[in-house]
């Protein structure tokens, strides 16, 4: 088994007012992967991801980081908090500064780096997501796309090891939301471990290495996403959807208008590539008939 | 409110030395605080409103945020000028009512004179400052002068989440009266007191959310970040000395050649 960058191992987490989040979850979670957790509102997406940084403190099981089980004090902590990054579902409520540039210099700023390197990496994260054209304007006339984009880079700046997006394409119009995924493939080329949380099954589908679903504060299922959306009793029961791909794949298949050899499509091209330019068994029936 | 904040982000003075502006707008502020010259004081006025202009803020604009202390000042100057007293002795224009005598007598006028052109020149710094400088530099600068931490977070925070709770609360105002919540006089009432006190929990909410994605960036008590730099500019520095070195000069001038006081104390 290759090695686990970050684990939850039985969490069981229940919030002050008696609701109980999450239960006897258990996660392991490969270095270097793109990650999807899937799950529906209220599924516990968050409250785990916030385990994943020691915001909040599991009331059974454990955390583990790298191997090595978080303890609580305060150097584990700040650790785990430069390793891990989490840019949350609304922007609004991550930027609390009125500056961009201050507000995008926080995490670095916190990690006790030099004012130089700080600088550096304020810029290259304002480049890396296309904000640097923002860098005078007050965070509160920004748009909502551009907000996204400079809480994105609040956590780019702190180059963290493992990244979580809390729902990133969430309210994004379409080109935004290319840009973003674009984003999440550059970090997962550099070799970062990226974790994203989505009830959107066509995405997790064409990106995911591999997808954990959540319901009811546990993992219900985990798998490659080839066969995660395989299983049709287990979707309905986790009241999934088919991503797109997959039935226009298998009605092609059991039509017999695909290439004999081709593997599961993962996104629009793949799919258009099984469909065979002229000459394909359906295409021959069809010219039988005639 | 958030067109003088828009002006601060993008009037032609955005690149001077914020502390260079803090100071100008806070000496001749109080030097409109101090002076007894109605020179000094209109000339403070006119040297602010030029400087407003010089930022590239339509003149149509400064007047109109102009007209906001404007009505406050009228009452106020109005309240001192007019007096009742016993007798009609000493009263430019009166009305006898008997016992009484209400009037506008001449000291009172020339006080309120001097109270309304004071007024004039330090809400014009005071718009000076807030339409050419940004409130985050502001908040620099104070923290450069040594403001402790806890003051300058407060600051911070506040001025960025008056936007959140003022978006907040339009959208609730919005979502209240596409469903008639203003209909009449009634339900309004009802509504506008539904949405005062969800914007109380919502804002005590983003407060907790604010303190989770904080601490999920290292946060430990104390808010740091990367200070703008700006070049200081000695023109500018000798420029603001003088200006209000000259007010001061006006002022005392008045001052020994029994100026207005000199009129009243007479
Ligand atoms: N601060 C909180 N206090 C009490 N209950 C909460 C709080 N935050 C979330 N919950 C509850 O915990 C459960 C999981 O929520 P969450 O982790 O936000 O789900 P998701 O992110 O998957 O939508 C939900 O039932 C939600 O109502
Ligand atoms: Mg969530």
């Amino acid at each position: 088994m290759a090695e686990s960058i970050i684990e939850a191992v039985n969490v069981e987490y229940r919030y002050p007012d008696g609701t109980v989040a999450l239960s006897s979850l258990s996660m392991s979670i490969e270095k270097g992967k793109k990650i999807a957790v899937l799950g529906s509102n209220g599924a516990g997406k968050t409250t785990l991801f916030l385990h994943f940084n020691a915001v909040l403190k599991p009331s059974g099981g454990h955390i583990r980081f790298g191997g090595k089980e978080i303890n609580y004090n305060r150097k584990c902590i700040e650790e785990l908090r430069s390793n891990v990054g989490i840019v949350f579902q609304d922007p609004d409520s991550q930027l609390f500064s009125a500056s961009v540039v201050q507000e995008i210099s926080f995490g670095p700023i916190n990690m006790g780096l030099p004012r130089d390197e700080v600088l550096s990496r304020v810029s290259r994260a304002m480049i890396d997501t296309e904000t640097d054209q923002l860098g005078g304007r007050p965070t509160h006339f920004l748009s909502y796309g551009q907000k996204k984009r400079v809480s994105i880079a609040d956590i780019l700046a702190m180059d963290p090891e493992v990244i979580i997006f809390d729902e990133p394409t969430a309210c994004l119009d379409p080109r935004l939301s290319v840009h973003v995924t674009g984003l999440l493939d550059q970090l997962s080329r550099k070799g970062k471990t990226v974790i994203l949380s989505t009830h959107d099954v066509d995405l997790a589908y064409s990106w995911a290495d591999y997808i954990f679903v959540i319901n009811g504060g546990t993992v219900s299922g985990e798998g490659k996403p080839e066969d995660i959306f395989r299983d049709r009793d287990f979707l309905t029961r986790n009241s999934l959807e088919r991503p797109w791909i997959i039935d226009v794949f298998d009605e092609l298949m059991s039509k017999g208008l695909v290439l004999g050899d081709c593997p599961a499509p993962r996104s629009r091209e793949e799919l258009l590539d099984c469909i065979p330019a002229s000459e394909s068994p359906g295409r021959a029936l069809l010219k039988k008939i005639k | 409110m958030f067109q003088i904040d828009q002006y601060a982000y993008s009037n032609r003075l955005l690149t001077v030395h914020p502390g260079e502006k803090l100071a100008f707008a806070v000496i001749t502020m109080i030097i409109c605080l101090i002076s007894q010259s109605l020179a000094a004081l209109l000339a403070a006025a006119v040297l602010m409103a030029g400087a407003v202009i010089l930022a590239g803020i339509p003149l149509r604009v400064y007047l109109k945020l102009m007209t906001v202390p404007a009505s406050f000042l009228v009452i106020a100057v109005g309240a001192v000028a007019v007096s009742i007293s016993g007798n009609g002795e000493g009263y430019l224009w009166g009305v006898d009512l008997g016992r009484f005598y209400i009037g506008i007598g001449s000291c009172n006028l020339d006080l309120s004179i001097l109270l309304l052109c004071r007024s004039l020149g330090a809400i014009s710094c005071l718009y000076f400052l807030s339409l050419t400088t940004p409130m985050v530099e502001v908040i620099s600068i104070l923290r450069k002068l040594r403001v402790p931490p806890l003051f300058i977070e407060l600051m911070g925070l506040i001025y960025r989440f008056i936007f959140v709770l003022v978006e907040t609360a339009e959208s609730i105002y919005t979502s209240q009266s596409s469903r008639l919540g203003y209909r009449n006089l009634k339900t309004g009432y009802s509504s506008l007191g539904i949405l005062a006190a969800n914007l109380l929990v919502r804002a005590y909410r983003r407060s907790e959310i604010l303190f989770t994605t904080l601490s999920s960036r290292g946060y430990t008590g104390e808010i740091r970040v990367l200070e703008t730099q700006f070049a200081v500019s000695g023109k500018n520095i000798l420029a603001i000395m003088a200006i209000d070195v000259l007010l001061i000069l006006l002022s005392l001038a008045e001052m020994s050649g029994g100026g207005l006081i000199g009129r009243i104390y007479n």
